[in-house]
């Protein structure tokens, strides 16, 4: 794989979608789903997948295909390696719970969070360049994906561009829900957090956790977290703080224009009383 | 184990809460011997900080005895005394290999709720909401330190706890903001904020060569401390917080070379812009009161330089960038690297140079901890640093 190949699919997603489509499992599946709109689309929020969806495109389609990045400290091949090595998933993947190696390029995936339902799936690594790139599907099982890690070195040797590319479907039913509940929250969080955790355990050794810590009486709303999610409080509260922030910024863009106007009516009324005077000087 | 709790604004309770574990290899546990209230707790006890949690267990400031140590903790054995930075760094990452300890990339285990707000993520620090990582602090007969190896300072001389529990934070914290003014013979040094940063702030701006430091606040017994270091003092409803004219007229036109913001996001003051940005802030229009920074902007000499250990949160409206941008100022801000000071302030103690206990006023009991945050937060009693003790 080439730098430009990396910098080639930063806006390909339709590129991707073709990809996909061209894998028999997944174009079967796309057959077979009814919904074909709900399969492959780039996330709209990320910065390069502007590229022509109309409104309708983005509002129809799921939000199954992404792709996020990361810098990592440490050379190429090193990254490359831990990666390929299927069984070291569980230890930075979040929800995933075994791999099992069953050939030279196969494995079993079971995954399973706390509160969703047992989910496993059988992969194959379909293409491999070393210390470049990794691509995987899956070829029978609950959770239809195909990956792609892509590796470059970072600029001025500051370690590895790692790139993350997932399609994934959802299947039906309630077992889809249970599963979108539990990764489909927001899929591409899952994403970065699980390139975070890499990076983490490839630079510092270790994935730092605050789970199971002490802490006082919690309120209501921690409590429900922990209830449906088992998480730790504030661990899934991007919405919230993100909800925070924008309220913040737009109300403090009102406001300043509330402020504005308050201040433009005092300076009108004070050249208005000023003239009035004048004229009442005049008149005598 | 007691532990001082968050459980909304102005409200922090002494819990009974599970002793900590080891979660990580590289965790150790201390037993904590003595720790303080930081003024930047004050932003949490406020409720200024977002994503805090009841339960939360705050403290920044600690030091103790290790008591266990994870199986890969190199450096630590049980028995050790430390003081802990409240900036918890991997020691891996491109950050922590520049010295830019704070902006560590691996410590922050809900760094992307930092980066859904700032873009990318600081590194966690103790006992300071969720969006820094969440982590359990120090006010507490126990605690957990993760990354073992990379931040804590042992400590073998004979030196009390009290003379050293302040490497934790705001001793640091008040000699990068000198450092951070680049000083050379004969600057003049403004500092806004005579709490325990402000006070190391003055005392190191000295250490570092500064000829004067002038010294901006309004409570008594904080401006004494710092005149007590050498400062010139003024209080700024004495010069009806007309700063700007009173610190070009103390430097003969010249204005200050340097500035140093150690107030941040509560600032007070009777200026009309500073009563603005306290209603706004009430009524949630914006988050900081920057009223330090643009009295700070406006008065700074040409080519001088902001440094800003004061914590700011969100947005701040009303900044005068136009005068900054002309006067050509530099800026710099940020939590403080800790781990670049810990050895040569513990020398600077160990030589005499400093004695960082002068700043206590209160030393009291963990129980007397929830009392003590109102006490601090509202300066009285003449409040000027509290220590806790965990176990008495």
């Amino acid at each position: 794989m080439s730098d430009s190949e990396y910098d080639k699919t930063n806006n390909g997603h339709g590129k991707n979608r073709n990809r996909l489509h061209k894998h028999p499992v997944a174009l079967a599946a796309v057959v077979a789903g009814s919904v074909a709109a709900t399969y492959v689309i780039s996330r709209k929020k990320s910065a390069h997948s502007h590229s022509g969806n109309t409104q309708s495109n983005e509002t129809q389609q799921r939000e199954n295909h992404f792709v996020r990045t990361q810098t990592i400290d440490r050379p190429a091949s090193e990254l490359w390696a831990f990666w390929r090595e299927e069984e070291n998933a569980p230890r930075f993947m979040r929800h995933i719970q075994s791999v099992r190696k069953t050939g030279p390029n196969s494995s079993h995936w079971v995954m399973q969070a706390a509160a969703g339902p047992r989910v496993e799936w059988d992969s194959e690594i379909y293409e491999e360049r070393p210390g470049k790139s990794l691509s995987w599907r899956t070829i029978r099982g609950d959770w239809k994906q195909q990956g792609r890690l892509l590796l470059r070195p970072a600029p001025g040797n500051r370690g590895t561009e790692v790139r993350l590319e997932l399609s994934y479907e959802m299947p039906g039913g309630s077992f889809g829900s249970a599963l979108t509940s539990m990764i489909g929250r927001d899929p591409e969080q899952i994403g970065q957090a699980n390139l975070a955790r890499f990076k983490q355990l490839m630079e510092a050794g270790e994935i730092i956790t605050v789970a199971g810590q002490p802490h006082g009486k919690r309120g209501t709303k921690a409590k429900l977290m922990q209830v449906l999610f088992r998480e730790p409080p504030g661990a899934e509260r991007a919405s919230g703080i993100q909800n925070w922030a924008t309220k913040v910024q737009k109300k403090a863009a009102a406001g300043s224009v509330a402020i504005k106007d308050r201040w433009q009516q005092v300076a009108k009324a004070g050249a208005d009383t000023a003239s009035s005077w004048k004229q009442v000087r005049a008149a005598r | 184990m007691k532990a001082i709790c968050w459980n909304g604004k102005e409200d922090v309770r002494v819990e009974k809460v599970a002793d900590p574990k080891i979660l990580n290899d590289n965790d150790a546990i201390l037993k904590v011997t003595l720790t303080a209230i930081c003024g930047s707790d004050l932003h949490l006890y406020d409720g200024m900080i977002p994503t805090m949690e009841a339960g939360d267990i705050l403290g920044h400031e600690f030091m103790g005895e290790v008591v266990e140590t994870g199986s890969k903790v190199k450096k630590l054995s049980e028995g050790d005394r430390v003081v802990v930075p409240f900036t918890i760094a991997c020691g891996n990452c491109f950050f922590c290999k520049e010295k830019l300890w704070s902006l560590c990339d691996n410590s922050n285990p809900n760094a992307w709720l930092a980066e859904e707000v700032y873009g990318y993520s600081g590194s966690a620090l103790f006992g300071y909401s969720h969006m820094y990582g969440g982590f359990a602090g120090g006010q507490a007969q126990y605690v957990r330190v993760p990354f073992a190896d990379v931040g804590p300072i042992k400590v073998d001389s004979g030196l009390r706890d009290d003379q050293v529990l302040f490497l934790s934070d705001v001793f640091p914290t008040g000699y990068q903001a000198a450092e951070n003014c680049n000083i050379k013979e004969g600057d003049t040094v403004a500092v806004w904020g005579c709490g325990p940063v402000g006070q190391f702030a003055v005392r190191s701006a000295f250490l570092l060569g500064a000829a004067r430091v002038i010294a901006i606040d309004r409570v008594p017994e904080r401006m004494k401390l710092a005149q007590a270091a050498g400062a010139d003092i003024v209080d700024y409803t004495d010069v009806d917080n007309d700063i700007i004219e009173t610190l070009k007229q103390m430097t003969a036109g010249r204005g200050p070379d340097s500035c140093i913001d150690a107030v941040g996001m509560e600032s007070h003051g009777a200026t009309f812009p500073a009563r603005l940005d306290a209603v706004k802030q009430k009524m949630m229009l914006a988050t900081d009161r920057p009223n330090v920074l643009r009295q700070a902007i406006q008065v700074c000499r040409k080519g001088g330089t902001l440094s800003i250990p004061g914590v700011y949160g969100g947005m701040l409206d009303k900044i005068p960038f136009g005068a900054a941008f002309g006067k050509g100022l530099n800026f710099k801000m940020g939590q403080t690297h800790m781990m670049n000071y810990l050895q040569p302030l513990l020398d600077r103690i160990e030589d005499g140079q400093i004695d960082p206990s002068v700043i206590i006023s209160h030393r009291v009991s963990i129980d007397k901890g929830p009392e003590m945050y109102k006490t601090f937060r509202d300066k009285q009693d003449h409040c000027t640093k509290v220590v806790l003790d965990p176990w008495n």
